[in-house]
């Protein structure tokens, strides 16, 4: 599945965006992230899939688009 | 009638379909407070003021500097070192006099936040940090005053509309929605520590104002219920539907006095900027305020605190938990501040609550 980062994360993440399998679901996928970005946890995003934003664990399969954003503070 | 200053002076609006004399009414009769007179409150007022919004509050009790000119664009050079607030008040009258404006130099707080922002029927937040973000926004719910919210770090921003009923379901979303809590001090960046491109809170600002405008004519949709995102590096340009979530409305504080009573500064991991305060600092705080002064040096250790009432309580009973008095916040005294410092910081890590806890910098060698 495609995941997207935005902001901050895209920076941590070192790409706009990165394919990931071996995820099933919105907290499998922040573990993993977790584990490969670890400053990635610090920050509390929010996941779109799909252009909506999810709450909780949602099941997640290869067609999902998946997006990360984190909130900016800047005016 | 028709050559009516003010029917000249919004004319090429008021001529386009779907807006009229009936739209701009409304604008006339409307009252917009903008948090933040920075790089967004910049073009969200001088869009406001242009429009016709009846009066605009402006609240910032920050100076004009000249780190702010590439993006603050109300400014100018002669500006440097004054108030924000009332200097853009000043450039937005040249603008457009006919309207009324209501200036507070002055930063949002909680104890100012629910007078301020009495009386308005919209507010937008441009303000530059999560305290004051998480402020606006809980303060906002809690008046039920829709917010037009717009934030922005490096070249991306978002725009959002809280607190206004959308979907079939009617729901209000508001900030937590998205971020039930505000990040820890320092993991995510403002423009000061990042950078910022000048042009973008230009683009962001105009989408706020459209926001704004838009729900006080009550012309064209909203973007409540999206979050609209921009890149200006790529142009991608996204809108995502947002979702009410079940526990958001239960972390903002229920009554004004809750509000009133937290510290958003501490919720947002702000600890040594706040924590010290010096001689001036602290004899404001004991007129204004319930305050408990505490020196925690050792029993044997001279001179006394002069001039404040106070008790002593060891530092190290403290720490081995004796029961401090009851008091809205404390002020910890020793000889060099250090101490203190100390206390106050494992005061506030240890008790969560509405408590302040603050020391005296330079301790008691600074007073005599």
């Amino acid at each position: 599945m495609k995941v997207e980062f935005f902001g901050q994360l895209a920076e941590l993440a070192g790409a706009a965006s990165l394919d990931v399998s071996d995820v099933d679901s919105v907290v499998a996928l922040k573990k993993w992230l977790g584990e490969k970005y670890p400053s990635m946890s610090a920050i509390g995003y929010m996941v779109a899939v799909n252009k909506k934003m999810a709450e909780g664990d949602i099941s997640l399969s290869a067609e999902d688009h998946i997006a990360l954003m984190p909130p900016f503070s800047g005016g | 009638m028709k050559q009516d200053p003010t029917y000249i002076r919004y004319q090429r609006q008021t001529i386009l379909p779907g807006w009229g004399d009936v739209a701009q009414h409304k604008l006339l009769s409307a009252s917009v407070l903008v948090i933040g007179a920075g790089g967004l409150g910049c073009p969200v007022l001088q869009y406001l003021a242009a429009a016709g919004v009846g009066c605009i509050g402006i609240a910032d009790g920050d100076l004009v500097s000249l780190t702010n000119l590439h993006r603050q664009v109300l400014f100018g050079m002669e500006d440097i070192g004054k108030p924000k607030a009332s200097t853009a008040a000043l450039k937005l009258k040249a603008l457009n006099p006919n309207i009324g404006y209501k200036v507070f130099d002055e930063d949002i707080t909680s104890e100012n936040a629910i007078n301020m922002m009495r009386g308005f029927h919209l507010v937008v937040d441009g303000s530059d940090n999560f305290a004051t973000r998480y402020l606006v926004n809980d303060a906002c719910v809690l008046l039920q005053i829709p917010l037009v919210f717009g934030a922005i770090s490096q070249f991306e921003g978002q725009v959002t509309v809280f607190n206004v009923p959308c979907g079939e379901e009617g729901h209000c979303i508001q900030y937590r929605d998205m971020f039930p809590q505000p990040p820890a001090a320092g993991e995510v960046l403002n423009c000061a520590e990042a950078g910022v491109i000048g042009v973008l809170p230009g683009i962001i600002g105009s989408l706020m104002a459209n926001e704004a405008i838009k729900l006080l004519s009550g012309v064209g949709k909203s973007l409540s219920g999206s979050l609209l995102t921009y890149h200006a590096l790529t142009n991608q340009m996204n809108t995502w539907q947002l979702h009410k979530r079940s526990d958001s409305d239960a972390l903002v504080p229920k009554t004004v006095s809750d509000f009133q009573n937290t510290n958003y500064q501490w919720l947002c991991g702000i600890r040594e900027n706040v924590l010290e305060l010096d001689k001036e600092q602290v004899e404001e705080k004991i007129n204004k305020e319930s305050i408990q002064l505490i020196d925690v040096r050792g029993l044997q250790e001279y001179p006394e605190l002069p001039h404040w009432d106070h008790i002593r309580i060891p530092m190290e009973d403290i720490f081995s938990g004796v029961e401090l008095p009851r008091s809205d916040a404390f002020i910890f005294v020793c000889q060099s501040g250090k101490r203190s410092l100390q206390v106050a910081t494992w005061y506030l890590e240890k008790y969560e609550g509405p408590t302040k806890a603050f020391s005296l910098k330079g301790g008691i060698a600074s007073l005599i």
